[in-house]
């Protein structure tokens, strides 16, 4: 996640309140997706020391885990191929395990 | 219908340690002065596997057999010389870097000018070259050089970590003219050039005979008021004496080559034009761009090369591919940029309006950045990835079972070869294997595609795509080799 992208996603936070923001990731795999969490949640890995301060606060699901809050032919024509091709199970068990880490208290959806 | 044919291709690398330590210098990373232990030399550059490959003495599909990492595994007794194209050292480039300069902006110190004047003036491709074969100014002292550094009015240039050079700022104020940036772009230019002389080597077309010049790299040539204005095409047609062609320049990011194959052989196939060329030289400041994690990795600096290709487009031979003109594959504003989305619009809808199926592909070219290079960043190999879309698109299409997914990704999925820069990667290298197999019967249609990340300009959320399909010319009879 780019530093640009950070910046917008830390002013949506302090604008809306970590509460009523979470971040949908589409990362196409588990190293990805726990790398956008982790920046979501914390601060980007790849710039530790530069944004030691840039707490961005957000839970993170992957889009696979809201499949029962989308409606299920929406749902199809953007992601019937790619549950192909994703390690859901995978992607699912990082993202969850970044959400336990960052915010303990979390309940899973 | 009659389409136009891809008559000729070749592809260039250029070995830039130099210029990378330059790069990361002006980058001010603070790991520069970590790079030159892991510089790569350009006999290991020149036997690395990938770049055998880029100039077309090994297959792409040649290269899983080889055991990776392939910088272990340098293939002996390589050349610089390939089929398809020739990896170049930087002394030589730095050479063609003047020789394409027409401001003075390049200074070269005497004794290195006259040395590289004598190696570019006996190569058979590059003696031709405008600057070259005209005799220029004699070079400066090595006290001027360091005199114009030193004032800040221009950027050293070195080889063999010894400063033989500068080039120099074009405008006292302006920052697009500033040294770096008419570095960005006389490298862009001179790749381009040397690419463009050695396709007329290669196929013998002529310099005059040259109707009209896409260039398609990423650099932004131009002043304070006007940042884009271009023309590389046509300075790189004036460098290389194309004196009856016209041209401009195409942008879409790494998309922009395949639009400019679409819109050079629309030119072709219209009547417009006869001869086109299809060029982009490579991109300075991506050299190097991932060498802080390649040092984590202990692994050599693998960003160290320019590259540049060019294409001629002509009309039908009855021998060489033809360009399906009528099945490009766009990604159209409002088809989304689910993956699911991209490739239906991409791949299968072009396929489907030619009564094809997504497996009569014999094989697909996508975003061959060669893997080794940015599979340590996280990102994955780029150009499987691709191939498992589209294998996983003909599943969804009921074309084949689930199970046979790896199968006809190892069957049509080119491996990536290229180096990192951007355009350069982005489905054309295999334009020219893809050639050689088709007129050799090995292969009949070939997939190109090239994606471009047009969201990094900040004026779109969007990325873009462009397909086009390589066909056997229905009138080539017999094998023919290039």
């Amino acid at each position: 996640m780019d530093q640009e992208n950070q910046a917008q996603i830390r002013a949506l936070a302090e604008k809306y309140g970590d509460e009523e923001l979470i971040a949908v990731l589409g990362s196409a795999d588990p190293e990805m997706a726990v790398i956008a969490a982790e920046t979501a949640a914390g601060s980007d890995p790849a710039f530790v020391d530069l944004f030691a301060e840039a707490q961005l606060g957000l839970k993170s699901y992957h889009i696979a885990e809201l499949k029962e809050f989308i409606d299920h032919q929406v749902y199809l024509r953007h992601m019937e191929m790619m549950e192909m091709v994703l390690d859901i199970p995978g992607i699912i068990h990082e993202v969850s395990t970044v959400r336990k880490q960052f915010f303990p208290s979390e309940v899973s959806v | 219908m009659k389409y136009p044919v891809i008559k000729g291709t070749s592809y260039v690398l250029i070995h830039t340690p130099g210029l990378l330590l330059q790069q990361a210098n002006l980058e001010g990373l603070p790991f520069s002065h970590l790079l030159t232990d892991q510089l790569r030399s350009f006999d290991s550059v020149a036997g690395y596997p990938p770049n055998q490959a880029f100039i077309g003495n090994l297959f792409p599909e040649d290269l899983p057999q080889i055991p990776r990492p392939w910088y272990n595994n340098s293939l002996p007794n390589a050349k610089r010389q390939g089929l398809l194209g020739e990896i170049f050292p930087e002394d030589e480039f730095l050479g063609l870097l003047h020789a394409v300069d027409v401001y003075g902006l390049v200074c070269l110190e005497a004794g290195f000018k006259l040395a590289v004047s004598e190696k570019l003036r006996s190569h058979p491709a590059l003696s031709g070259l405008n600057g070259i074969a005209t005799a220029q100014d004699n070079g400066c002292s090595h006290a001027e050089i360091q005199e114009i550094i030193k004032a800040g009015e221009a950027l050293p240039l070195t080889f063999g970590g010894r400063i033989i050079g500068c080039i120099r700022k074009a405008h006292s104020s302006d920052s697009t003219l500033s040294a770096s940036r008419v570095l960005e772009n006389l490298t862009a230019k001179a790749s381009a050039a040397a690419a463009l002389q050695l396709l007329f080597r290669k196929t013998g077309l002529k310099p005059q005979d040259v109707d009209y010049i896409i260039e398609t790299s990423e650099e932004a040539c131009g002043d304070l008021r006007q940042k884009g204005g271009g023309s590389f095409a046509k300075s790189i047609a004036e460098a290389c004496s194309c004196s009856n062609a016209s041209g401009a320049d195409t942008r879409a990011f790494c998309a922009a080559p395949v639009h400019a194959l679409m819109q050079g052989a629309a030119l072709v196939q219209s009547g417009i034009f006869e001869n086109v060329v299809v060029v982009a030289g490579g991109c300075s400041a991506k050299l190097g761009l991932n060498a802080g994690i390649h040092l984590a990795h202990g692994m050599p600096v693998l960003e160290d090369l320019l590259g540049a290709f060019a294409f001629h487009i002509s009309k039908d031979d009855g021998i060489n591919p033809i360009v399906r003109t009528d099945l490009i594959g766009t990604m159209k504003v409002g088809c989304g940029d689910s993956p699911q989305q991209v490739y239906s619009s991409l791949v299968a809808e072009p396929l489907t309006r030619g009564g094809y199926k997504i497996l009569d592909i014999d094989r697909y070219a996508a975003e061959l950045v060669n893997p080794e290079i940015i599979e340590p960043t996280g990102c994955g190999d780029l150009a499987q990835k691709n191939y498992k879309m589209i294998a996983s698109l003909a599943v969804l299409r009921r074309e084949m079972d689930r199970t046979g997914i790896e199968e006809q990704i190892q069957r049509f999925g080119v491996p990536g070869f290229a180096p990192n820069q951007g355009h350069i990667p982005s489905g054309v290298p295999y334009i020219g294997p893809a050639r050689d197999l088709i007129l050799r019967n090995k292969v009949n249609q070939v997939m190109i595609i090239g994606k471009g990340s047009l969201f990094l300009g900040k004026l779109t959320r969007l990325y873009d795509a462009v397909s086009l399909i390589i066909q056997r010319n229905p009138k080539q009879k017999a094998s023919v080799s290039i």
